[in-house]
């Protein structure tokens, strides 16, 4: 009889998550900790990173607010939760805003908020994360960007920068912590049911949520579909995959 | 920026305990000097004296001191 292999086993691995209080974070946070993982989940709000701490298998999870827009304070943060709870073999960057408006609303306000906390966040995090790290271990972070990133669309243009941002950035992390052993790659989920795709649901009328979900050949994704990738990203499986951004999208873009 | 500060700096950027950082220290034995941290340098140089350091300088650096010289003139004594 041949022993069983799980190749997204995560044992012994600790992960940071942001963005984990719904959505893509809190599902990827349940995958992962039933693979093994032990988890320091990140988000703003308390009583819902409390509700997905009580989803986890295992209790060997931590969690930790933090405002992803105090871009200066996130490498220090990381710095800390790794000096008291062991080094990170893993990030997991799903923290973001999404705020529907038309450049006519457009303003610096708008823009450094939505920059900072769905770009520099990833950024100073990964500099946090990297930091004094073990190099014998490979890490992994996978930071999540959107297919907004990618294609245009009216309403959604600094949000859809900040994405491709990531893209970029994706890139451009993998190449310098390459010395670090550490992999970066990206998810670009398309619209994916969560309680973030309803708020964009309730700033629209019926026909023009209607004329996105017909865009999606398979229909909405849920939030599982991209946890699995995530797993899959961050796993030893991936390995030999690096700057990488993969498209989570049930054939969006071929539509 | 007096030269301890400058080593406290320079202690920074290659992530290492403050205040363990010597003149003699080959830099080459270190783990965390590369190219990047050398880059870090350059730019440390660039924001504290508005001084342009070439790449190109690398290849003379040996020691820590080497550094040290690199921007000697623009240090002040140590308070």
């Amino acid at each position: 009889m041949t022993a069983e292999v799980n190749p997204l086993d995560l044992t012994g691995k600790h992960i940071l998550v942001t963005g984990a209080s719904a959505g893509i974070g809190r599902a990827t946070c349940v995958l992962l900790a039933s693979l093994g993982a032990r988890l320091m989940i990140h988000g703003r709000n308390e009583a819902e990173l409390n509700r997905t701490l009580t989803m986890l298998a295992g209790d060997n999870h931590s969690m930790s607010l933090m405002d992803m827009s105090q871009t200066d304070e996130l490498a220090p943060w990381v710095q800390q939760l790794a000096a008291e709870h062991g080094h990170f073999d893993g990030f997991v960057h799903c923290a973001g805003v999404q705020i529907t408006k038309s450049i006519r609303s457009f303003d610096a306000e708008f823009f450094d908020q939505t920059m900072r906390t769905n770009l520099a966040s990833a950024l100073a995090i990964s500099r946090g994360f990297r930091y004094r790290r073990p190099k014998a271990q490979q890490g992994s972070i996978v930071l999540v960007s959107s297919i907004a990133g990618l294609i245009g669309q009216p309403g959604n243009i600094v949000y859809g920068a900040s994405k491709a941002g990531l893209m970029s950035a994706t890139r451009g992390l993998a190449m310098e912590l390459l010395r670090d052993n550490i992999r970066v790659n990206c998810v670009a989920p398309a619209m994916v049911e969560t309680e973030m795709a309803q708020r964009t649901r309730d700033d629209m009328t019926q026909a023009q949520f209607a004329h996105i979900e017909a865009q999606h050949p398979m229909g909405l994704g849920k939030p599982e579909d991209v946890a699995n990738a995530i797993a899959f990203l961050l796993s030893d499986a991936a390995k030999w995959i690096n700057a990488v951004t993969l498209p989570v999208e049930g054939a969006y873009l071929a539509n | 920026m007096n030269k301890q500060e400058f080593l406290n700096a320079l202690e920074e950027i290659l992530e290492l305990d403050a205040d363990t950082l010597t003149e003699d220290q080959v830099l080459a034995d270190l783990e965390s000097w590369d190219s990047l941290a050398f880059l870090s340098v350059i730019a440390m140089a660039d924001e504290e004296f508005d001084l342009v350091i070439q790449g190109s300088k690398l290849e003379e650096i040996t020691k820590v001191g080497d550094l040290i010289g690199l921007v000697s003139e623009h240090l002040s004594e140590a308070a």
